[in-house]
């Protein structure tokens, strides 16, 4: 169980953040996990399992914009609130230089590609279901 | 008779109900919870990028992060230090309903330990069908206004916040709201929109952003500290540890009677809050029938941008109140009040999904984005509604009944104005809180000029049908105006205190 949540937990960091978990945040989202996902269901478990090496970002974007409270989302959530307690992650966070230029370019590049992750998000859910 | 008065509850009404009182022999009975030990200080992102802060802002158990499955709590009593705020002690009822999302408080202080600071007096208009003017509660207000520090400014907000005398200076401003202020004009005022600094229990203008995550801090009001001042100078006893079951007249005083311990005095005041309060004494009438009234405020949030602040740097010593405005015109029939919030004080996750990109592109938001962010939060006032009430289950628990009303009409007109300062939201954003979410509590028990029946109060906040027991909190208070309403609970508490201490001296 721990090692199936390890991975899961390695996977939605790479999604969120691009780069490999450390140990401790892993040992953490275990941790949490058990505290603060009490009520995942035997359904969700197996629909992790199926979206297993799928692009979760994808999927976590297009499940957010349909509404509802999926549990891939819930697991996003856990992983982002658990990786900004840790200063490591400050910078990932939170911008303390003027950026004004950039940030517009930025933005629009995030606007774009999310637009691409929706709709392979939903190509996704096709295939896996929701 | 070892005391002269009993008062229940040591929150906003009774800390200064027994305020009012000092120098009699005035016990404050409650269960008292109070805050960890665990201490913050300094600047929540300093302190962010020195250490790891799961405990402090997660929860040793991660207990903040049970907003994941749960209805969400607000950010402040989610937070891990302020859990004692909402903590039950064990063996007490809850609250029940399907609509109407309570939170009450046992912790000494009450859920002020947990309050925005927001200072308003009720003047004229808003006491209407009070059966108290406000000449009555005006002395009492000036009396706070010296006791507990009050930040302000004389500005176009006068004429809603009342007189500015004795104010200490107002906060600074983050860029944001410096800019919003700038383009505030007569352009606005023709709106019905008048804008201007809000009214804090707010001391020390230097802030960490810590508000949303530490007890007690020194430059935040809070009721807790008047009352261990108090007690510290041997003005009042205070018990805390006790959770008052039912009270009863006696032939020369009253009894109340706790989990623990029973309890006599001369005279009793209620001041648990008006969800309390009104199962105190419909569990001491054995009353599992009648339906009392409940108000509170309808409110709303709705994110807003300034485009010219994308990308800016975080300030990161702002205290989170940032504008106040009102609505004064033909949209709504009395005033509505608007407050606009900084979100430098609020953790990023907590945000961070509500922007519509996919998780990295939130990310980035957060970053560039959220230093040009504010939230616009609206209250209505609120008279009663029949649909509206509260009863005692069989069980002891409250059940409350309410209907939930949608806003939007005056908050669609403030974003329409506010884009003339630059900030831009989009009426789909708007999110109405779910009844019981302003914590803005009242007029269970309402206060008349000549009560009629069970479950009023008189002016001077005694219980109908009772000789001695008083009613100090805002319980009595027929109806709500859209302000915030703890220093009117503060100031009518030192009047209903001040009226039981000449019942004792006749």
């Amino acid at each position: 169980m721990d090692d199936s949540l390890r991975d899961e937990a390695a996977a939605i960091h790479r999604a969120l953040f691009g780069r490999e978990l450390p140990d401790d945040l892993a040992r953490r989202y275990v941790e949490a996990h058990a505290h603060a996902l009490r009520r995942v269901t035997d359904a969700e478990r197996d629909w992790m399992a199926r979206a297993r090496g799928s692009d979760l970002e994808a999927l976590e974007v297009a499940l957010r914009k349909r509404g509802g409270d999926h549990v891939l989302c819930r697991k996003f959530r856990l992983m982002t609130a658990l990786s900004e307690a840790s200063p490591e992650y400050y910078d990932d966070f939170v911008n303390e230089t003027s950026r004004r230029f950039t940030a517009w370019a930025a933005l629009a590049w995030h606007g774009l590609r999310s637009v691409l992750k929706t709709l392979k998000g939903r190509i996704l859910l096709s295939r896996i279901g929701a | 008779m070892s005391h002269d008065t009993i008062v229940v509850g040591s929150g906003a009404a009774g800390t200064w109900a027994a305020w009012a009182l000092r120098g009699t022999r005035t016990l404050v009975v409650d269960v008292g919870h109070r805050p960890p030990e665990g201490r913050l200080e300094g600047n929540l992102y300093d302190l962010r990028r020195a250490r790891p802060l799961y405990d402090l802002t997660l929860g040793t158990r991660y207990e903040s992060l049970h907003s994941l499955e749960n209805p969400e709590l607000t950010p402040k009593l989610k937070a891990p230090l302020f859990r004692h705020v909402t903590e039950r002690p064990e063996g007490a009822p809850g609250i029940r309903s399907e609509t109407f999302q309570a939170v009450a408080s046992y912790a000494q202080g009450g859920l002020a330990n947990a309050w925005g600071a927001q200072i308003y007096r009720f003047l004229k208009d808003d006491l209407a069908g009070f059966p108290v003017a406000e000449e009555d509660l005006a002395p009492h207000y000036d009396t706070l206004t010296r006791e507990i520090g009050i930040s302000g400014a004389q500005d176009d907000l006068e004429r809603f916040h009342g007189p500015a005398t004795g104010l200490l200076p107002p906060l600074e401003l983050t860029g944001l709201g410096r800019r919003v202020l700038e383009r505030y004009g007569e352009s606005f005022r023709r709106e019905g929109v008048f804008m201007g600094r809000p009214r804090l229990a707010v001391r020390n203008p230097d802030y960490g952003n810590l508000e949303f995550f530490q007890p007690r801090l020194p430059s935040v009001y809070t009721p807790a500290y008047t009352l261990d001042s108090m007690v510290d100078k041997g003005e009042i006893e205070y018990a805390p540890g006790h959770r008052v079951v039912s009270f009863r007249e006696t032939e020369d005083g009253v009894e109340v009677r706790s989990t623990t311990q029973t309890f006599r005095a001369k005279r009793l005041v209620l001041a648990l809050g008006a969800l309390n309060t009104a199962r105190l004494v419909l569990a001491s009438e054995g009353d599992h029938e009648s339906r009392l009234p409940v108000l509170e405020n309808p409110c709303s949030f709705v994110p807003m941008v300034m485009l010219s602040r994308i990308g800016m740097p975080l300030e990161k010593r702002s205290f989170f109140a940032q504008l106040n405005l009102f609505y004064s015109g033909d949209l709504w029939k009395e005033p509505v009040v608007g407050m606009i919030y900084g979100v430098e004080g609020l953790l990023r996750s907590d945000l961070l999904f509500q922007f519509p990109f996919a998780a990295r592109g939130c990310l980035a938001a957060a970053r560039l984005m959220l230093p040009a962010m504010a939230v616009l939060q609206v209250f209505y006032p609120e008279d009663p509604d029949p649909s509206n009430t509260l009863r005692l289950g069989a069980e002891g628990e409250l059940v409350i009944e309410y209907r939930p009303r949608a806003p939007g009409v005056v908050e669609r007109h403030l974003l329409r104005v506010l884009k003339k300062a630059g900030l831009r939201g989009r009426p789909a954003h708007l999110r109405a809180g779910l009844p019981g979410a302003s914590i803005h509590y009242a007029g269970s028990l309402p206060m008349r000029a000549k009560p009629v029946r069970r479950y009023e109060t008189d002016p001077t906040g005694l219980l109908f049908g009772k000789r001695r027991v008083y009613v100090a909190d805002a319980a009595t208070f027929p109806r709500l105006p859209a302000k915030n309403l703890t220093f009117t609970i503060m100031a009518n508490a030192i009047r209903i205190g001040e009226a039981v201490r000449r019942e004792l001296g006749r």
